[in-house]
């Protein structure tokens, strides 16, 4: 379990690897360079046996009856100390010795019958032989006279040295591996602790911050590379985040003052009537504005619901084939009484034979609440308020409503927030006129469900002009 | 003892107001933080109901301003929003007490009381001068054990009066804690006030309570 959790760090994972994988590299890389070694060293003893059996053979003699005879004038190749121990003979064709020379008894070198078969075929062979402990590279070329092998010269070098040279070189590389690797780790430890203290960096910082305050970043001054940028990621997630808690607090707010305002009223109202004993006129004050305040809270809890449900499984719509103009004609007239009552103009310009296929209700409620808001906002008493319908594409599968008036229009600063729920440019004069600020955000929820939307432009001193876009699926 | 209520939803300052003036307070009301504001600045309030959620200016900030400018005044909260973290901040805004809507009448009445009696010398709800007990609870005053009828005013000036024994209020004075800005007062309806007291709690006894100081005002002592 220790040693699990020892192993558990990616620093230590990461340097595990990498050490594993230099050790494989590393032993390739010796082993390739050993034996390098071995065959170039091989090849230089090869080399110089290859050129003194040429000095030995230009010595040669060969006298009619094919006897061989040989004499080198100078000392041979090897003969300085370096070289070390050596011989060399001369075979006849029945491998019997004709001359010989050198340090070893010959008789302990053993003939081969089947190098000396190789060598009648014109090929030279080297072999390793071994005499009690001393290796020795042996050397076997064919005499030619003529156009006939008439014998063989056989060389032999000691390959002690060779030994020895490839006996140091394997001594440094077991030595020079561990150390190498050790190095390695230590090092290796170190860069992955140190590419990896971001992320502790972050860890620490990103504990701090908990759900009650997502005001926090982690601000970390990391570069721009995978870490810097996981940090900013995770940066731009916890303020999202903040943004939807936020707005979720905020709403929760709201909707808490705007369920005990009335309450307040109520319960005021009522404790206040209780106190003591009242005329009926009295009772009769009060109770009236109970009544109201309860139609108030009613209209208020439907809305919330509706929006609740909205959020929770997304609005159901009872698409159906309407004739829309006949039902705006019909939504206008029905309101008509309302403008009138203050005043305003309602004009209409609705395009004939609008057949689409959409929620009635839901179309109803979104016209209505948008009239409503127009007149209920239009103040000027030569005010208008105006509806038009019009097909966005020639085949009815998209309509746009628009309704406009000649209100005090929208400030600027307001116009992106005026969607929100809650959300009243002025708070008591909207209040008084009996909104909660909920009316335009189930609108929109009404016309996203049908897969539409609702965009809104106001010029402040000239008025507003809200544009519902209805797609409807022809069957 | 006069009040300014400070609350946007009318149909809450309605009742609010209605029910003060029911315990003979005088009542202001203002509707938004600035016109509190303005209003606190022209008139000596006794205590300052405050919505937290105002347009223009919100309660937390009047009652920051109001406390920088070294108004004392007794300032009573109210707020939908019943999280710890607004009561901290509206009690560390200056506010002298807290209460969330909706609420009882008779709360909003008791805790005025003790923010009225916290600010002046007076613990109790029972007042008195001399054989004069007035119980601020009840509005029954009474002398020597016979109980005295008062209308509204009267009562209102008898209890200014009574909470500064032996202190002497000029008309000014008077007028400012009795009566609200929807009265237009001189100092002559106080004067006519006072006689119509003194024609109540002294009138056939012996030691008379209410005392005229030439050229200042009035007081009440023993």
């Amino acid at each position: 379990m220790a040693l699990r959790n020892w192993f558990r760090p990616i620093r230590v994972r990461l340097t595990l690897w990498y050490v594993l994988l230099l050790a494989v590299v590393l032993t390739t890389f010796s082993g390739a360079l050993y034996l390098a070694l071995r065959i170039t060293l091989y090849d230089d003893l090869d080399n110089i046996l290859r050129s003194s059996a040429e000095l030995v053979t230009n010595t040669l003699e060969v006298d009619d009856q094919g006897h061989l005879t040989a004499e080198p004038e100078q000392p041979l190749l090897w003969n300085n100390p370096k070289q070390g121990e050596h011989f060399w003979r001369i075979l006849n064709l029945f491998g019997q010795v004709v001359e010989q020379a050198g340090v070893y008894d010959m008789g302990n070198v053993p003939i081969d019958p089947a190098v000396l078969a190789t060598a009648l075929s014109g090929q030279e062979v080297f072999q390793t032989v071994r005499v009690g402990d001393n290796p020795i590279r042996v050397y076997t070329e064919p005499v030619v006279h003529g156009d006939q092998v008439v014998g063989f010269i056989q060389l032999g070098l000691s390959l002690d040295d060779v030994h020895q040279t490839l006996a140091a070189f394997r001594w440094t590389l077991a030595l020079a591996l561990p150390v190498t690797l050790a190095l390695a780790s230590v090092g290796g430890l170190f860069l992955a602790s140190r590419a990896l203290r971001p992320v502790d960096q972050i860890t620490r910082a990103a504990q701090s911050i908990s759900a009650h305050d997502l005001s926090q970043r982690l601000n970390l001054n990391l570069p721009d590379d995978e870490l810097g940028r996981l940090a900013h990621t995770f940066d731009a997630m916890i303020a999202r985040l903040d943004e939807a808690f936020r707005r979720q607090r905020r709403f929760t707010a709201d909707a808490s003052h705007e369920l005990r305002t009335p309450l307040t009223i109520i319960k005021g109202n009522l404790s206040l009537a209780l106190a003591r004993l009242r005329d009926a006129d009295y009772y009769r004050q009060v109770l009236g504005e109970v009544d109201e305040e309860v139609d108030q809270m009613s209209r208020l809890v439907d809305r919330l619901l509706a929006l609740a449900r909205a959020d929770a499984e997304g609005l159901t719509l009872h698409r159906e084939t309407v004739d829309l103009s006949a039902l705006l004609t019909d939504l206008v007239e029905q309101t008509r009484p309302l403008a009138e009552a203050k005043g305003l103009a309602l004009t209409v310009q609705i395009a004939p034979d609008l057949t689409v296929n959409i929620d009635p209700d839901a179309v109803t409620q979104v016209v209505l609440n948008l009239l409503d808001n127009a007149i209920k906002y239009t103040y000027t008493s030569s005010g208008r308020v105006r509806l038009s319908a019009h097909r966005a594409r020639p085949d009815n599968s998209e309509i746009l409503i628009a309704i406009s008036d000649s209100g005090p229009g929208i400030p600027a600063e307001h116009l992106p927030h005026i969607f929100d729920r809650f959300y009243r440019v002025d708070r008591a004069r909207s209040r008084e006129l009996g909104g909660a600020g909920l009316g335009l955000s189930i609108a929109r929820e009404l016309a996203r469900a049908h897969g539409g939307d609702i965009t809104v432009h106001s010029v402040p001193g000239e008025g507003s002009t809200f544009t519902v876009r209805l797609p409807s699926p022809n069957d | 003892m006069r009040i300014l209520v400070v609350e946007d939803e009318r149909r809450i300052t309605a009742f609010i107001k209605r029910g003060l003036e029911e315990e003979h307070y005088a009542v202001d009301v203002a509707y938004d933080g600035e016109e509190a504001l303005d209003w606190a600045a022209v008139a000596n309030y006794d205590l300052i109901v405050l919505d937290v959620l105002l347009p223009k200016k919100d309660g937390i900030e009047v009652c920051r301003e109001l406390r920088a400018q070294g108004n004392k005044v007794p300032i009573l909260m109210l707020t939908a929003r019943d999280a710890i973290e607004d009561r901290v901040q509206g009690l560390d805004s200056g506010a002298d007490d807290y209460l969330v809507k909706p609420f009882a009448f008779q709360e909003l009445l008791a805790r005025i009381r003790a923010l009225l009696r916290r600010s002046g010398e007076i613990k109790t709800a029972r007042l008195q001068v001399g054989d004069l007990v007035l119980d601020t609870l009840t509005h029954r005053a009474t002398r020597g054990g016979q109980v005295i009828e008062l209308t509204a005013r009267e009562y209102a000036l008898l209890e200014l009066l009574m909470r500064h024994p032996g202190q002497v209020l000029s008309r000014t004075q008077i007028s400012e804690h009795v009566w609200n800005y929807d009265f237009f007062t001189t100092s002559n309806v106080v004067d006519v006030y006072i006689r119509y007291l003194r024609r109540k709690i002294d009138k056939g006894f012996e030691v008379k309570l209410l005392q005229t100081v030439r050229g200042v005002g009035y007081k009440i002592e023993a």
